[in-house]
């Protein structure tokens, strides 16, 4: 574990070499992924690991360390546009990206609750500078603004449970949470307690009604920052709601509420997306509906959500950033995000239509893609948790499939609008910015317990 | 040395398996040099089916010699986790066998078929790779005991068939029904997700067969018939879910001789057929399904009757075939079921293959009246297109009457249904009324094409096929019937023995006499011409219900509306209506501020002296 921050923090040095500093930390970034897949608990058992004093490894944060380090070379391999700017301004971006990736290492592996909080927080700051500065509208500073007051709205809550639950059980470390779950004096001091805690959380997933901030913020951030936000950022509320709820064993009635609310979020996003022509704000949307999903699991808190969660919440963060990046490669060559406007790619590209359409296929959960295991196993577990909720599921995975097919067809299919587009080829570099998005996925296949927990 | 039959043919089935997936994966360029890597996709496709066709036919034949008993045999082990004991298995069973060899025969000839086909397309090469992953996730749903690998290879068909179906992109036609495809199949798929959330809560495995063992609550077991009844309906387009099918029309017409009318399309009915054979149906549950089967029966051909698309009609009349077979299911006999759908397969296909050489030498012109004379012009497809009707009609010892006459008598002796026996026999009335109706249109003697278009069927990759379909046409009835399937026998007495024969023989005089008189654009005619109104009505219904709720409710009123009011524009505007409330006060006159500050001191004393 301490090899890998020692790595992260390395590549900040690394910064300094001129001319190679590209180079350099992609190298670097990469040797940690791989170190990173030591932490892979195949077992299934949710035991720690790579135990020091304050941070661990256990089979629910693995996948997700495994995903940051994953994520953080492909970033640079997609923001290949800051190339052109002046070379502090590089270093700039790199500093930031290296820094967020650093902070949810940390986050990831803390065992304590505070520092797991202050690493939570600590993440906002780099991708708000990644969005403000580095986005390309006006419209980037309200993005910022929302970005910024909708996370700290929900995160001074949480700061103050942290500090109830130091002293009512006098330890913030996680592996114990489990033993001294908590009691309330009345009913409602026990719902409310759990509501501040995982609050934040639900705003950073984000849950529907607390959602607004993420496509603005998507829409407006540059393509590395839309991945890590989609890819990483977002995992963190699933992450810490998991590891919250343990605390809070005894609350029901408001957890059935919200998970109520989280499926017909679920639903509403999906039909809401199949109206949407800004391409970004699509896939931003379908993230917003996915991780209601995976709220809604997380939430009933049984074997099979939980494991469920993971599973998507892994499968999505490398599909949503495959999709960015996709839009990406479009949106570079036609600068427009307009769907209607960019289609026809299947005309004159020949890898690209594939790309579109194993990412599309894998977001609407095509199996025996991740996402379908993952979708699956929550769906599951909330019908077995109550029936009524199985129509509500069903056409959210049937809006899903219309809207995620859409993004296909409309982009790839019919006649090219824009006939008078500069339409330079595809580069190796982008094939491989897709493919190692694509090529995970593959390995969960073989390998699903890789991402998932079962406590007994 | 002594091998047990069921380890062979799990082994050949394996085989099957691999073989497809790697020649899915070759990748062909040019025919410049004779590399491996350099073949022309279609050869290797056509020289994979035949020898796929030889390895299902040792199947077959080791599988009969063996005594025909079911086997599970377990491959890998996957999704190994907590209580879950799991691993990927397949079931090598009676319906497996004879589906595989049935759609292996087939799918040799469809391929073939393909290359004279699709010869002038750019991406032949890719249309084959389809071809054969469609293939292969057929045969993994037709096999699988794990429901996951069930629904790989079921979700693995349906989205095959989008990608086929929208074959040429360029059209919005091609595209949309792609996507309409997609989504009936999808809400078929709600169905699925529910069984397989129902089989892992009641039982804890991924195996079909548990469902046999476990005792489960009467209301699961209904919920689960009920579940896979839904996503049967979807996916073999039953009424209610069906205007997809004709709509999958759009796309080449290999795929739909394959994918729409023999294989993909009978995987709802294969589904029933699995889940009937595992779980006692109840009565109510075979009650409706038999409703439905008979509703889809002559709803499809009525439709069929007044369309004027070649390939819609056929398209119908396979929804038609297609509710006889639910309605086979219905009665409790879903080895009737796989029957009809062997044999189905093989007229079915090759009417396709005829539709599709008539279009190809019509200059892909579709319209049923425009094409003529054909009996002059394309001798072996007119003969063809002539048995593949006859026999869909049901005419004595070719295929189609071993199994729909089976059918139909069985419909008879269940006495309680005289509805769904009334529908039987109207929709028998009509197959034949649609079928004479190709044949008069197309058999007539005065041309009425250009006399420029392209007529040639001398191409060995269009005949070959059509022959060989023809071969399986007159001889697969007989050969499964009497051979192979253990059916129920039955001994109806001789009026109804005959009663489907007097209704075709009927059918076929009056519309061969009267469909040239009859084209007024009656009531009834526009009213079966346009499908009963049910895709005029239901599609804009719900197309524009689902675009005004995506628009209106949820982007305007909820996220551009009461999120935001609720969450960052109503906090802004809140704050600053407060500030500048706030900012009145602060007017820089020191009189105020003394005032301000001295009525303060005088509240806190007065508090104070009271307290």
């Amino acid at each position: 574990m301490l090899t890998l921050l020692s790595v992260s923090i390395s590549t900040i040095v690394l910064i300094n070499v001129k001319k190679w500093n590209w180079n350099a930390l992609f190298v670097a970034l990469a040797m940690m992924t791989f170190l990173s897949i030591t932490t892979v608990n195949n077992s299934g058992s949710a035991s720690w690991s790579f135990l020091s004093h304050s941070l661990a490894v256990d089979s629910l944060s693995a996948p997700l360390i495994i995903l940051s380090c994953w994520l953080a070379p492909l970033c640079f391999l997609a923001q290949n546009v800051v190339k052109g700017n002046s070379g502090s301004l590089q270093n700039g971006f790199l500093a930031l990206t290296c820094s967020i990736i650093f902070f949810l290492l940390l986050t990831f592996s803390s065992l304590n609750i505070l520092s797991f909080f202050i690493c939570f927080e600590a993440t906002l700051i780099p991708t708000l500078v990644l969005i403000t500065r580095w986005g390309a509208n006006v419209e980037r500073l309200q993005a910022g603004t929302y970005f910024l007051f909708y996370t700290l709205f929900g995160s001074l809550p949480l700061l103050v449970s942290i500090v109830l639950i130091s002293q009512t059980t006098s330890t913030l470390m996680i592996p114990i949470s489990e033993i001294v779950s908590l009691q309330g004096n009345t009913f409602f001091s026990i719902n409310i307690w759990w509501v501040i805690t995982i609050v934040a959380f639900l705003v950073k997933m984000p849950i529907y009604g607390f959602h607004l901030w993420l496509p603005k913020a998507h829409v407006e951030a540059p393509v590395a920052g839309s991945m890590i936000l989609a890819a990483i950022l977002l995992k963190l509320g699933g992450y810490g709601i998991i590891r919250m709820n343990a605390y809070f064993p005894d609350v029901t009635t408001l957890s059935a509420i919200l998970t109520v609310i989280c499926c017909w979020g679920a639903l509403i996003t999906s039909i809401l997306c199949t109206r949407q022509t800004d391409l970004k704000a699509l896939i931003a949307y379908s993230s917003v509906g996915h991780m209601s999903l995976v709220a809604a699991g997380t939430i009933v808190f049984s074997d099979w959500t939980i494991s469920g969660a993971i599973m998507l919440m892994v499968a999505h963060g490398l599909v949503s950033s495959a999709l960015f990046a996709l839009a990406n490669i479009l949106y570079e060559r036609t600068h427009t995000r307009n769907i209607f406007i960019t289609r026809g790619f299947k005309m004159i590209t020949v890898l690209l239509p594939f790309w579109w359409l194993i990412s599309c296929a894998a977001n609407l959960g095509l199996p025996p893609l991740p996402n379908l295991i993952g979708e699956l196993y929550i769906i599951t577990g909330i019908i077995s948790w109550s029936i009524f909720l199985a129509p509500i599921l069903g056409v959210a995975t049937v809006f899903g499939a219309i809207y995620s097919l859409l993004i296909y067809q409309s982009t790839n299919t019919q006649s090219i609008v824009l006939s008078s587009m500069n339409f330079s080829e595809i580069s190796p570099r982008e094939h491989i910015l897709i493919l190692f998005h694509l090529l995970p996925l593959l390995s969960i296949i073989v390998a699903p317990n890789s991402c998932m927990v079962w406590s007994n | 040395m002594f091998f047990s039959p069921g380890t062979v043919n799990s082994s050949i089935t394996l085989t099957i398996f691999i073989i497809l997936l790697i020649a899915s994966f070759f990748s062909a360029k040019s025919l410049k040099n004779n590399s491996l890597r350099n073949l022309n996709e279609a050869n290797i496709a056509l020289t994979t089916m035949k020898v796929l066709v030889l390895l299902s036919l040792l199947n077959l034949t080791i599988f009969i010699l063996g005594g025909g008993e079911p086997s599970v045999s377990s491959v890998f082990p996957w999704l190994n986790t907590g209580n879950l004991n799991s691993f990927l298995s397949i079931n090598i069973d009676s319906k497996f066998i004879f589906f595989s060899s049935a759609a292996l025969l087939v799918t040799w000839s469809i391929i073939e078929f393909s290359i004279y086909y699709m010869s002038a397309d750019p991406n032949g090469n890719n249309f084959f790779r389809l071809l054969m992953i469609f293939l292969l996730n057929m045969l993994i749903l037709t096999s699988a005991n794990n429901i996951f690998l069930f629904f790989v290879g079921w979700e693995g068909v349906g989205f095959l068939s989008f990608l086929l179906i929208s074959w040429w992109s360029t059209r919005t036609d091609a595209n949309a029904s792609a996507l309409q495809a997609i989504v009936y199949n999808r809400i078929g798929d709600i169905g699925i997700i529910v069984v397989i959330s129902g089989l892992l809560i009641n039982t804890s495995s991924w195996d079909i067969n548990s469902l046999s063992t476990n005792n489960i609550s009467g209301f699961w077991v209904s919920a689960i018939l009920f579940t896979s009844l839904i996503g049967a309906i979807g996916k073999s387009a039953q009424f209610g879910l069906h205007p997809w099918l004709p709509a999958a029309m759009e796309g080449p017409t290999p795929v739909s001789a394959l994918l729409h009318s023999s294989t993909m399309v009978v995987a709802g009915v294969f589904l029933l057929i699995r889940m009937t054979t595992i779980i006692t149906p109840s009565e109510t549950f075979l009650n409706i399904t038999l409703i439905i089967g008979a509703l889809t029966a002559i709803f499809a051909a009525t439709s069929a009757f007044q369309q004027h698309d070649i390939k819609k009609i056929i398209a119908y009349s396979t929804t038609s075939q297609l509710g006889l077979m639910v309605v086979s299911i219905g009665l409790g006999n879903p080895n009737v079921a796989l029957f009809h759908i062997c044999t189905h397969a093989f007229f079915k296909a090759m009417l396709f293959l005829c539709s599709g050489s008539i279009i190809h030498s019509h200059n892909n012109e579709q319209d049923l009246r425009k094409m003529s004379n054909i009996s002059e012009s394309l001798p072996i497809t007119s003969s063809c297109l002539f048995l593949g009707s006859i026999a869909l009609m049901g005419v004595p010892f070719l295929s189609g009457f071993y199994s729909k006459d089976l059918i139909l008598e069985l419909v008879v002796e269940n006495p309680s249904n005289l509805i769904s026996f009334s529908l039987a026999i109207i929709a028998t009335f009509l197959t034949a009324a649609y079928s004479f109706r190709i044949i008069t249109f197309c058999f007539l003697n005065n041309s009425s094409n250009p006399p420029i278009n392209p007529m040639n069927e001398e191409n060995p990759n269009l005949v070959f096929p059509l022959v060989r379909l023809a071969m399986g046409a007159i001889f697969a009835g007989w050969l499964i019937g009497a051979w192979l399937l253990n059916l129920p026998s039955l001994f109806p007495i001789g009026i109804v023995k005959a009663m489907p024969l007097i209704v075709t023989v009927i059918g076929a005089t009056i519309v061969s006499s009267l469909i040239l008189s009859n084209n007024s654009n009656t009531t009834a005619n526009t009213f079966f011409s346009k499908t009963w109104f049910y895709t005029s009505t239901s599609h804009i219904i719900s197309s524009s219900i689902t675009n005004a709720t995506a628009l209106t409710l949820t982007t305007r009123a909820l996220d551009r509306g009461w999120s935001e009011t609720a969450g960052g524009q109503g906090m802004f505007a809140v704050n600053s209506d407060l500030t500048k409330a706030q900012q009145i006060t602060q007017t820089g006159y020191i009189k105020q501020y003394l005032l301000s500050i001295s009525l303060i001191v005088v509240c806190i004393l007065t508090t104070a002296m009271i307290i």
